[in-house]
């Protein structure tokens, strides 16, 4: 029964994603990538620059979890080229300059393979300087912002902040929200949060009402989610960071009847446990993120988070009872398609590996994610067509998410020349401008 | 500006004003403001949250429990900070001790808690309305509590015996050990009190703000800008300088944004420290 229902759930999977996956040279690694080839090396280290320790450690760990789990999986299948993989990793706190001395520390060790973190965009910002000035291999799982086409040898394997902002946003103009503002903390991501929320949301039909900067040190979001009422928001985007649990309380402790809306960040149990049953109704764009969903996941996406529930457990909040896996699959992303690069190319070389992971294109029920993995140019491990927004929910049974974007990325405001969306049957569409105006044409 | 941001003011200022009440506790007999105090914040966060929060414990047991647990932290904390500072004679030994005892809790902490951030139910999940704003039950309880710790250690120290030996002991250290006033003992005193108080307000604040394990500079710090504003070494000091930053933090957060909140306290510290070198109620104090 349980094998029949795994089969049904993959041949769904294939059915959602096969379009976009069969219209390319698909790659077809497996769930695990095996031994293929001899690269006469003993060892691959994989750095990880990440909070280990401090308020934001669940960020660090889980990333931890994810890699040491994909690693182990492809060593026990042979290693890379018959290379081992070896995790090295620094804490680098909720500290960008720590955060950045480590990051000098791997990029300057010619022994480390490929670096995921510093996670968060601003510290990213400091420690890319060291990665390309050093030509070294880097992933990075919870950066949103910066534009990674500036990076010749960084990839991002998180949902790009436009991607994100704007599956919002097309979410918001389908629950007819008119008023959105902004609580986020100082630094680059808030700054093109912003700039991108200031030019686009008009599109949506929404009124943007502004940011409001908080900081590390405040005890509380009251101050700024109240002056956000006051100018009748209907909707808050919250930061994705452990600062976004203060706009959960500040929203449980003002009674907000708006709606929150963040990003990946939102899966955060601290959430849950903060904002009270109040959280129900906060709309949260990811890439895909099924373990609350009550629906079949992705193969891929399964066998991962079996992994890492079997190896490190699942954390469950005190207060909400919501439940969260001690990984994230995101981080994973990254040394799977590093190791999928290196076994097409057959080879360990930086610049080969990194030109091969640009032409991956790995179908989502293969990726431990459950995203397609196609990083492109922009060196973007998921484009917009991977991007879902969720809907927290609570009701007897505990939290669970039901997925509430199939409009948003099918009919999506055309925001800028090259922007990719899907019709519904899941046909890719390019945002195309013609004689001035910026409009959807079929299209890769 | 709502009386909102006023009522949230009140309630951070009382936990920053007892923070600095517990920092004065210590600081009257020993002369040394204790950077490690914001630890004993992070103890009862955590004991909150493993004992109230994990284990479901009744709320009388996890005090009981609380109270034993930041009286050993205390006395384990005078022995990391008071022994250091008598064996080394520099008068800035207390500086490194008091930072080394704060980094070995905090590690402490962060060792035991690596995925955790300190949340948990409210002890009375209620709220009252003041003319339309809210106030938990929780906040109240610490605005409460910064009440009782005032009046309380003013009493104690005016009409019991070990208080007037405190006093006496921040008056003239030498001449009190002359006169037979036993001052390690009250010194020891005097770091369990400040503990079990920071325990305390850490342990009834936590489910209102979101305590991480590492938290523990961070509140010793505001402690730290509400004693020396007030007037170190002063408890009305000490009361009046963490209310002041409290409100003032929260209502510039909402009239200028949040960026503006730490630069507003801060810049307030610089203009008081120029207008009264000693805060408010400060005396001067010769080093030693």
């Amino acid at each position: 029964m349980f094998k029949k229902k795994v089969i049904i759930a993959a041949v769904a999977a294939t059915a959602l994603f096969g379009t976009a996956v069969t219209a390319t040279a698909a790659d077809n690694p497996g769930l695990v990538p095996k031994k293929v080839w001899d690269s006469k090396a003993d060892k691959i280290k994989v750095g990880l620059v990440a909070p280990m320790t401090g308020v934001f450690a669940v960020l660090g760990i889980s990333q931890r979890n994810s890699l040491q789990v994909v690693a182990d999986q492809i060593n026990a299948a042979g290693g890379v080229g018959g290379a081992k993989i070896e995790l090295v990793v620094r804490d680098g706190g909720l500290d960008p300059v720590a955060s950045a001395n480590h990051a000098k520390e791997l990029a300057g060790d010619s022994s480390i393979n490929l670096v995921v973190g510093p996670s968060i965009s601003a510290y990213y910002q400091g420690a890319a300087t060291y990665y390309e000035a050093a030509k070294k291999l880097n992933c990075q799982p919870a950066v949103a912002a910066l534009d990674f086409t500036d990076y010749k040898y960084g990839f991002r394997s998180q949902d790009y902040y436009k991607d994100t902002l704007t599956a919002l946003m097309s979410v918001a103009q389908k629950k007819s929200i008119k008023k959105v503002g902004m609580i986020y903390e100082s630094g680059p991501t808030g700054t093109d949060f912003d700039a991108y929320i200031t030019a686009q949301a008009s599109k949506y039909g929404i009124t943007y009402l502004g940011w409001e900067k908080i900081t590390s040190t405040a005890t509380s979001h009251n101050a700024e989610l109240q002056k956000l009422i006051d100018k009748g928001a209907d909707a808050v985007i919250i930061s994705n960071n452990a600062y976004g649990a203060y706009t959960a309380k500040a929203a449980k402790e003002l009674k907000f009847k708006g709606t929150l809306m963040g990003g990946s960040g939102a899966q955060n149990i601290a959430f849950h446990e903060t904002g009270g049953d109040d959280f129900a109704g906060t709309l949260m764009a990811a890439p895909n993120y099924q373990w609350p969903l009550r629906t079949a996941w992705q193969p891929g996406y399964k066998a991962h988070t079996d992994a890492i529930v079997k190896a490190y457990g699942s954390a469950t909040g005190v207060k909400s009872g919501a439940t969260s896996p001690n990984g994230t699959a995101i981080a994973a992303d990254c040394l799977y398609s590093y190791a999928v690069a290196a076994n097409k190319v057959r080879s360990l070389d930086t610049t080969k590996v990194r030109d091969a992971m640009e032409k991956l294109d790995i179908p989502a029920k293969m990726t431990p994610s459950g995203v397609r993995i196609h990083p492109g140019p922009e060196h973007n491990l998921y484009q917009s067509d991977g991007i879902n927004v969720y809907e927290w929910r609570k009701d007897a049974k505990g939290w669970y998410t039901i997925e509430v974007n199939a409009i948003s990325r099918q009919a999506a405001a055309c925001p800028e020349a090259g922007w990719i969306a899907k019709t519904a049957t899941g046909s890719p569409l390019v945002c195309t401008k013609i004689s001035g105006k910026l409009v959807y044409k079929a299209g890769k | 500006m709502s009386l909102q941001i006023w009522i949230d003011g009140l309630f951070a200022g009382s936990v920053f004003a007892i923070i600095a009440l517990s920092m004065t506790i210590v600081y009257q007999p020993t002369r040394i403001m204790n950077f490690a105090q914001g630890e004993g914040f992070i103890l009862g966060a955590a004991l909150g949250y493993q004992m109230v929060g994990v284990w479901k414990w009744p709320l009388i047991q996890s005090l009981a429990v609380l109270i034993i647990a930041a009286a050993l932290m205390g006395f384990i904390m005078e022995r990391m900070v008071m022994l250091p500072v008598q064996l080394s004679g520099s008068k800035f030994a207390w500086i490194i001790a008091t930072l080394a005892a704060a980094m070995i809790f905090q590690s402490a902490f962060n060792i035991k808690y690596v995925n955790v951030t300190f949340s948990y139910f409210d002890i009375i999940e209620k709220d009252i309305s003041i003319f339309g704003a809210k106030l938990s039950i929780q906040k109240l309880l610490v605005i409460l509590m910064m009440i009782a710790v005032f009046i309380i250690n003013d009493q104690f120290l005016k009409r019991t015996l070990w208080g007037r030996s405190i006093r006496a002991i921040a008056h003239n250290p030498d001449t009190s050990t002359i006169l037979g006033i036993p001052t390690k003992p009250v010194i020891k005193l005097a770091f369990i009190t400040g503990t079990v108080v920071i325990a305390l307000v850490g342990f009834l604040a936590t489910p209102v703000i979101i305590v991480a394990p590492a938290a523990g500079l961070f509140f010793t710090i505001q402690g730290f800008t509400a004693a020396i504003i007030g007037g170190v070494g002063s408890p009305k000091g000490a009361v009046v300088g963490g209310l002041m930053i409290g409100i003032l933090d929260s209502v510039v957060r909402s009239w200028l944004g949040g960026t503006w909140g730490l630069f507003s306290t801060f810049f307030v510290l610089a203009i008081i420290l120029i207008l009264k070198p000693n805060g408010f109620f400060g005396k001067r104090v010769e080093g030693r």
